[in-house]
């Protein structure tokens, strides 16, 4: 009976150690994984230049063709060849008229199908165009969404919430199956329709006319994206090879499902390649025999992703990557060494991921670097930067600055901002400069933010216009713009200034009774710029900047994030013929020299792999890396700002953008120029005078903004919320 | 003999207990033991740094805060609770049908933290109900989460949700105590009051030491209520020493963190023990 329990007991303790031993195992595990080969190349091909959205591949004996609905014709890609090999099939260029295509479809036999929209009238239009070149119009009494044709020539679309196969007898429509509202994918797999909508999986078995059954693992695969903010543009798309196995594209990457399998594998991690550069948005994926991909992108792009069996695959280092939130330029920055440096492995941590709060995100990382499995690189937007410095966490960067600044190409005032009697404990990859557009009159007048609270008040007593006078979308907006103008002077080396904080709240609620009349009738809303969908912000310069010169009695506030969609726009407005006497001014007043640092790259004191992280942090910095324009911040790379100073030497890089009258309802279109010499000029010397960086952690900003939003709603007054924010400001610093 | 019989027993009690003992060692015990060693040094570099930490947090003025709003939540709202739920206690015991009531007892336990929040919220806020009741009876509103009443309002909401819990401890005791003892006392010619001083309460000591101590150990969860209502940094009346510990935490403030763990431990320690002694006397 003792020996019995002795075993026992035994057994137990050994239980006991059982997990230590099972992470042996794992690691050993992981590194045999990481001497695979094989993997994909990106090989970008060259389009053209001007496309704007490429669809609807197909494969054919000769290569693969593809539908560009800018240019409404129809491509071959020459088999074996990633260099684009334009053959404009001539029964689509003539015959389909210059309107806006929405969809089209192609089969085997080469019918074409198309839906359009009329850009004038708003109606829209189906046509099938039979290989013989007839034209037949198909009745809908929706929108189509998306088409398919079959092996077999049929042919299946997809409206809001139906499926129906148009019969190529007499084009009439037979209802098939229904469907969800929103339709985020729809392909044909053998004999499936494969329907992803906001209520999962749908799989329709056309040929025997019944619903089949959707494998679990598919289901639950897509209900991980249902939480995702619909905003009525694809998520992802699927295609098939020819063993009927599915592949899905989306952000993330491409993954691959065995029909009825239990396992969806990733095959090609977006985070690594432009698939996950959500700033182009993935469109299309087809399959081609030997194993590569085709991905068109919204933006007009098309890349191939070649699978290379020899390409060397071997991780011999890790990087691990932090930060708090997702950054977009942290990311390009990933993608981009990854490509460069095929043997080093990324890790990639987003702390605030999936909803965890900022405190939850901070726990971790504590425990991260405690536990000794701290990162190497990390983002510090958002973090107290101090508090790290202080302890010491951070490493200085000084020492490896010929490194990540080998041409000292960079703007010293702006990427090295966070200098300590020449230590370097951080870099900006990016940067955003204030600035203010108002009547020439009233702009000569703003020195301070209570000018500007002044002038809205005066604004909507004067005219009391049913539209408002700054375009924001949200109240904190308010206070978070304020911040921007205001934020320097609340805390001054460490001390808050209470009565500056309780004149910065009277001034924020100033603005935020008066910005708009009740009968205010429009609002902010998302736009579309470009390929790039913008949601305007409390940065948002540009945006607010078109709708200041719409109208009297309408300013805009914000900072310049990009030449693109900011910069252009605000040294466009002079030449505007409809212009009401709008000005812009970089900075608040005349003297300001503010800007605000983004995406500050520090590395870890006892980060693991010290090279790598001064390699990746030279490859965020790098001129290729900041040409990409995220909407997030200014390059800090000067051949950068040559390149984009330089985009005025061709007119082509010229664009036109609508303005939207509120006072009398009618649209415009304004001439959007780049930079002049004389503008560039002008622009260069004042970032290049830029000193004063203005940089907030996330806890000090919510309690600020937080404070602000209940004064401005009135729940509180000014006075109570600067003295609730200087109370918990001042409760932290005592900490 | 004998001995050699316990000797033996004792080998097999602790491969028995070895499992528990390992788990323990691995998860309370050791890392206890590392932050008192972490206590000693900087967070930094890790370098010793004597006892820099312990000068620190006794100079921190948050820490001082956090102190002197916990020690005073504790001493009133522990004498509050025991004595409201005893009272309650001895005179529901008095009633003959209370299965019912008894059950209804532990309702605020089971009551979410989050919807209590919601509820204090609606209460209490700017323009919550009760400052609608008072700015419409004309009378001056008044910032029940941003002034001294917030201390009020947690301590109310401690026994409010531990009352019901409490009661029940208390009626256990009370059945515990023998009628005819009471009985005889009466018989004796005590008079309720008597009987209440000299048999009731001297019988319920064990109960009052149970009592006392899960009380104290539930006073620190109040922290979930204050920190829901009004986040890392409330008002200065509500801000405990669990704020501290989890602004350090988040903050990295690890080695002033484990000075102050350490002091608190001691604090803690010295009161359990003071309080066992006392209940050692008593039982002698």
């Amino acid at each position: 009976m003792k020996n019995i329990a002795r075993i026992i007991a035994g057994a137990a303790a050994l239980l006991m150690t059982a997990a230590s031993a099972g992470c042996t195992f794992m690691g050993k595990e992981t590194d045999s994984k990481s001497e695979r080969r094989g993997g994909y190349v990106e090989e970008p091909v060259d389009t053209g230049g001007d496309s704007m959205l490429i669809t609807e591949f197909m494969q054919k004996p000769d290569g693969v063709e593809y539908y560009d609905v800018s240019k409404r014709t129809l491509f071959t890609l020459a088999k074996g060849d990633q260099d684009f090999k334009g053959e404009i099939a001539s029964i689509i260029k003539d015959k389909i008229p210059t309107d806006h295509s929405v969809c089209a479809a192609v089969s085997p036999v080469g019918d074409y199908f198309f839906s359009r929209v009329d850009t004038n009238s708003g109606g829209f239009s189906n046509i099938y165009v039979s290989s013989d070149g007839s034209q037949n119009k198909i009745e809908t009494d929706e929108m189509i969404l998306s088409a398919e044709f079959t092996t077999d020539n049929r042919l299946f679309i997809i409206t809001y919430g139906r499926v129906f196969e148009v019969s190529t007898a007499n084009y009439s429509l037979k209802t098939v199956c229904d469907t969800g509202y929103e339709v985020r994918a729809f392909d044909i797999i053998g004999d499936n329709l494969i329907i992803v909508d906001e209520n999962g999986v749908k799989i329709y078995d056309y040929k025997n006319d019944k619903e089949a059954e959707t494998p679990e693992t598919l289901n639950n695969f897509f209900k991980n994206y249902t939480d995702i903010n619909y905003t009525g543009s694809q998520l992802f798309d699927i295609c098939c090879d020819d063993k009927e196995n599915m592949y899905i594209l989306s952000s993330d990457g491409v993954f691959r499902y065995v029909m009825n399998g239990n396992e969806i594998e990733k095959i090609l991690d977006g985070s690594k390649y432009q698939i996950g550069n959500e700033d182009n948005g993935v469109n299309s994926l087809t399959y081609i025999d030997d194993g590569s991909f085709y991905v068109s992108f919204k933006n007009g792009s098309l890349i191939k992703y070649r699978y290379d069996p020899e390409l060397v695959n071997e991780k011999t280092s890790l990087l691990k990557i932090y930060s708090l939130e997702d950054n977009d330029t942290l990311k390009q920055a990933v993608r981009d060494f990854s490509m460069n440096n095929n043997n080093t492995e990324i890790d990639y941590m987003v702390g605030m991921r999936s909803g965890m709060t900022y405190e939850d995100a901070m726990k971790n990382l504590t425990t991260q670097i405690l536990s000794g499995s701290a990162p190497d690189v990390i983002l510090l937007d958002g973090i107290n930067i101090d508090n790290y410095i202080d302890k010491n966490l951070l490493l200085d960067l000084s020492g490896s600055e010929n490194q990540w600044n080998k041409d000292g190409k960079l703007l010293d005032n702006i990427s090295k901002w966070n200098n300590r009697d020449g230590k370097i404990y951080s870099v900006a990859c990016k940067f955003r400069v204030p600035a203010v557009a108002a009547n020439g009159e009233d702009l000569d007048k703003i020195q301070d933010y209570s000018d500007i609270a002044d002038l809205v008040e005066k604004i909507r007593k004067d005219f009391n216009q049913d539209y408002p006078i700054l375009s924001v979308r949200e109240a904190d907006s308010i206070i978070k713009n304020a911040l921007i103008y205001e934020g320097k002077d609340l805390i001054t080396g460490g001390d808050i200034d209470k009565e500056k904080l309780k004149e910065f709240y009277g001034n924020c609620t100033k603005v935020y009774e008066n910005y708009r009349s009740d009968e205010c009738q429009y609002w902010g809303g998302m736009y579309t710029s470009g390929s790039k969908t913008i949601s305007p912000d409390e940065y948002s310069f540009g945006y607010n900047v078109l709708q200041a010169i719409g109208d009297t009695g309408v300013m805009a506030l914000g900072t310049l994030n990009s030449f693109e969609y900011d910069i252009n726009y605000a040294t466009s407005i002079d030449d505007y013929r409809k212009n009401p006497g709008v000005k812009m001014r970089y900075g608040l007043n005349t003297d300001s020299k503010v800007f605000i640092p983004e995406c500050n790259l520090g590395i870890i004191e006892n980060a693991k792999n010290v090279d790598e992280a001064v390699k990746f942090i030279a490859q965020a910095l790098g001129s290729e890396t900041q040409k990409t324009d995220h909407y997030d911040g200014l390059p800090v790379n000067t051949d950068t700002l040559d390149f984009y100073y330089r985009k005025n030497e061709d007119s082509q890089n010229n664009d036109s953008i609508n303005i939207y009258h509120f006072a009398t309802q009618k649209d415009d279109m304004m001439n959007v120029q780049w930079m002049s010499a004389d503008e560039v000029k002008e622009f260069d010397s004042y970032i290049r005078s830029l000193n004063d960086p203005l940089y907030f952690d996330k806890v000090t900003r919510d309690i600020i903004v937080n404070e602000g939003l209940m004064c401005a709603e009135g729940s509180i007054t000014a006075g109570q919320a600067a003295d609730d924010a200087f109370s918990q400001l001042e409760l932290k610093m005592k900490e | 003999m004998k001995k050699k019989i316990i000797h033996g027993r004792n080998k097999e009690f602790f491969l028995f207990l070895l499992p528990s003992l390992t788990g323990v060692l691995i998860f309370v015990l050791i890392p206890f033991l590392d932050s008192i060693r972490r206590s000693f040094c900087s967070m930094g570099s890790g370098k010793f740094v004597g006892i820099k930490n312990y000068k620190v947090i006794t100079d921190n003025d948050a820490f001082t805060l956090a102190v002197k709003n916990t020690t005073a939540f504790t001493l009133c709202c522990i004498p509050l609770l025991i004595t409201i739920s005893f009272f309650v206690a001895y005179a529901m015991n008095k009633l003959r049908h209370i299965r019912v009531i008894k059950s209804m007892l532990l309702f605020p336990l089971a009551v979410p933290t989050a919807v209590l929040v919601l509820v204090w919220k609606m209460l209490f806020n700017d323009a919550g109900y009760i400052n609608n009741i008072l700015v419409n009876s004309g009378h001056e509103s008044v910032r029940f989460l941003h002034s001294d009443p917030v201390f009020w309002v947690l301590v109310a909401s401690y026994v409010w949700k531990n009352a019901g819990y409490t009661i029940l401890l208390w009626l256990t005791g009370l059945a515990g105590i023998s009628s005819s003892v009471e009985e005889a006392a009466r018989v004796d010619g005590a008079n309720e009051w008597q009987l209440l001083t000299r048999i009731i309460l001297p019988d319920l000591k064990p109960t009052l030491y149970t009592i006392t101590i899960v009380s104290f150990l539930n006073s620190f969860k109040v922290f979930r209520e204050a920190y829901l209502v009004a986040g890392a940094y409330p008002d200065d009346h509500i801000y405990l020493l669990q704020h501290v510990f989890n602004n350090w935490f988040v903050n990295m403030d690890l080695d002033k963190m484990a000075a102050a763990a350490a002091m608190v431990f001691i604090v803690i320690f010295i009161a359990i023990v003071l309080l066992q002694r006392a209940w050692d006397k008593e039982k002698r």
